[in-house]
């Protein structure tokens, strides 16, 4: 893939006075536009990988290149231009006590003039569903709101990617849904790269592609329901399969012929009427 | 059943008189058994943690009454002490109340406020490091150095050293990774298996399904539903509308109700959905 917006060779980083590296050897292309999610159990490498793809990290060895600029002290700023990133908890994103003071915060640091950062600003928060709260203050937001305000904040600054780093994590049933259902959004209607870190398996399966990360290494990758075939493989990394998935192989085991790779409750409703109902 | 926690008619309202005033609870009743497990659901801003709250005395209850085993926590008479021994809470994200330079001075703070001699802290302190299932190997560690998913368990092991006799945890399995949430759901299972009433918020149906016996769910301040979980789930629209989900399995019941198969009701764990439909297709085999 020569087009490639995200380009990983051997890219690798240790911690200081760390014994094992905490990505150990990653290569990896991703496509402009494409929707990646990352899967792997805490201390994965997970979150180091994201970290590098932002220049928060410079790594120890190999390369990363992001938007064909090769990730380094140097050209930290050149680098986060590109890659923008949201974290896991809302309360620690937030640095202003008006919605749109903070979601100007990144635009003022650039000296961009007043009339752009407004521009930018209230479109930002059109996006996002926030345009009418953007005199609140954050502290009467709920989490969903706030992390849809740490977006606004990233989106204002255009960048062509965005790594979301268990950006769900704590967040309720309907902040996840919506933080989920935007950055999706966002992918899908501006062409924004996404980089998707998540525990949840029900957002993994709908990524365009999966990888799943143990002791710092690429240990699968693929489609969706390619990774998740893998159910003995991807129970013994710590994570989950989805549900249905688990329901296919029960059935199998009893003997009714159900695909194994059937993913979504509508997939095994349909599949077991064609079974004959 | 014996109750251990009794809430009647409680109201609680957050700046009353003010732009800001926010009824967090609204009429709320419920009944807690000795021994039972449990679930306490709601989507953000139904009034879990403020329920939460009152039934540990963190918040005083007005207009309502609170009973814990017995005790009014309204009245004046009543030493709250008395209340927290009985009631061990855990708050959501508990490992930030970390504080101790090793694990065992931690899990021992609490104990050592009670005045207990030596010999009876360490014993509670190992009780309950045992309990959480974390090694004596970690007694002179820092907690700061553990990961975050052991860092919760000292935590929890400091609640569990005051030998509370109901134990209610706030989102217990928040941000952890799924073999850590099922580690940590395995634990808490343990602990009620020991003897210990416990309560759990959560927004995980799936996981208040597999471990609750009885279930709670606050909407807006109110109790919307309640009962066995089997009898929670079949309201799949009515959750859904309250901003919650139902088990991946429930709905797929619910899909296959609507297209005519004869699926039970109340059927929400995998085993019982698997059941039914190997039962439809005439295999009646054992699903797990």
């Amino acid at each position: 893939m020569s087009d490639a917006i995200l380009r990983l060779r051997d890219a690798a980083f240790q911690y200081d006075g760390a014994e094992d590296r905490a990505v150990d050897g990653v290569s990896l292309d991703v496509a402009p536009g494409e929707f990646l999610a990352i899967l792997g159990r805490n201390g994965s490498g997970k979150s180091t990988l994201a970290r590098m793809l932002n220049a928060l990290l410079i790594p120890t060895s190999g390369a990363v290149e992001v938007g064909g600029i090769a990730v380094s002290e140097e050209n930290a700023y050149a680098v986060r231009e590109i890659c923008g990133m949201v974290f896991q908890n809302p309360d620690n994103q937030i640095v202003a006590t008006v919605v749109e003071e903070d979601c100007a915060f990144g635009l003022e640091n650039r000296g961009v003039p007043p009339e752009e950062i407004r521009r930018r600003v209230d479109e930002a928060l059109t996006e996002v569903g926030m345009r009418e709260r953007a005199l609140a203050s954050p502290s009467m937001l709920s989490g969903g709101q706030k992390q849809r305000i740490a977006i606004a904040g990233v989106l204002a600054m255009r960048p062509k990617v965005i790594a979301f780093d268990e950006s769900t994590a704590m967040l309720d049933p309907v902040g996840r849904r919506d933080v989920f259902e935007l950055a999706r959004r966002i992918n899908r209607e501006e062409g924004v790269t996404v980089v998707w870190i998540t525990h949840f398996m029900e957002e993994a399966v709908r990524a365009d592609r999966v990888i799943v990360m143990d002791r710092g290494r690429i240990e699968l990758e693929g489609t969706p329901r390619e990774v998740f075939s893998n159910v003995q493989e991807v129970l013994a990394l710590g994570l989950d399969v989805p549900e249905m998935m688990k329901l296919a192989r029960d059935l199998r085991a009893a003997g009714l012929d159900v695909p194994m790779d059937t993913l979504t409750v509508e997939e095994m409703a349909e599949e077991l009427c064609k079974c004959g109902a | 059943m014996r109750s251990v926690i009794e809430v009647r008619h409680l109201t609680h309202v957050y700046m009353p008189d003010s732009p800001f005033e926010a009824r967090a609870l609204d009429d709320v009743s419920l009944t807690v058994n000795e021994g039972e497990f449990v679930g306490l659901i709601g989507h953000t801003g139904s009034g879990k943690s403020t329920l939460v709250s009152h039934l540990n005395a963190l918040e005083k209850s007005e207009p309502g009454t609170v009973f814990v085993r017995g005790i009014d926590l309204g009245a004046k008479e009543t030493k709250l002490s008395d209340v927290r021994r009985e009631v061990g809470l855990v708050f959501q994200y508990p490992e930030y109340q970390l504080f101790e330079e090793t694990v065992e001075r931690d899990i021992a703070f609490g104990p050592a406020n009670l005045k207990l001699d030596e010999e009876e802290i360490r014993r509670r302190v190992r009780a309950a490091m045992e309990l959480v299932g974390l090694d004596e190997s970690l007694r002179e560690a820092s907690p700061f150095n553990l990961s975050g998913g052991q860092k919760r368990r000292v935590a929890i092991a400091g609640v569990l050293a005051m030998n509370p006799s109901i134990l209610i945890l706030d989102e217990p399995a928040a941000g952890l990774d799924p073999a850590g949430r099922r580690g940590m759901l395995e634990l808490i299972r343990g602990i009620h298996e020991s003897g210990v009433t416990v309560v759990m918020v959560s927004h995980s149906m799936d996981d208040v399904g597999k471990y609750c016996d009885r279930l709670y769910v606050l909407s807006h301040g109110k109790i919307a539903l309640s009962g066995a979980p089997a009898e929670v789930f079949v309201h799949g629209e009515e959750l859904r509308g309250m901003g919650l989900d139902v088990p991946e399995c429930a709905k797929l019941a619910a899909a296959l109700r609507a297209r005519g198969f004869d699926v039970p009701g109340g059927a929400y764990s995998r085993a019982d959905v698997a059941a039914a439909i190997l039962k439809r297709f005439g295999k009646g085999g054992d699903a797990e």
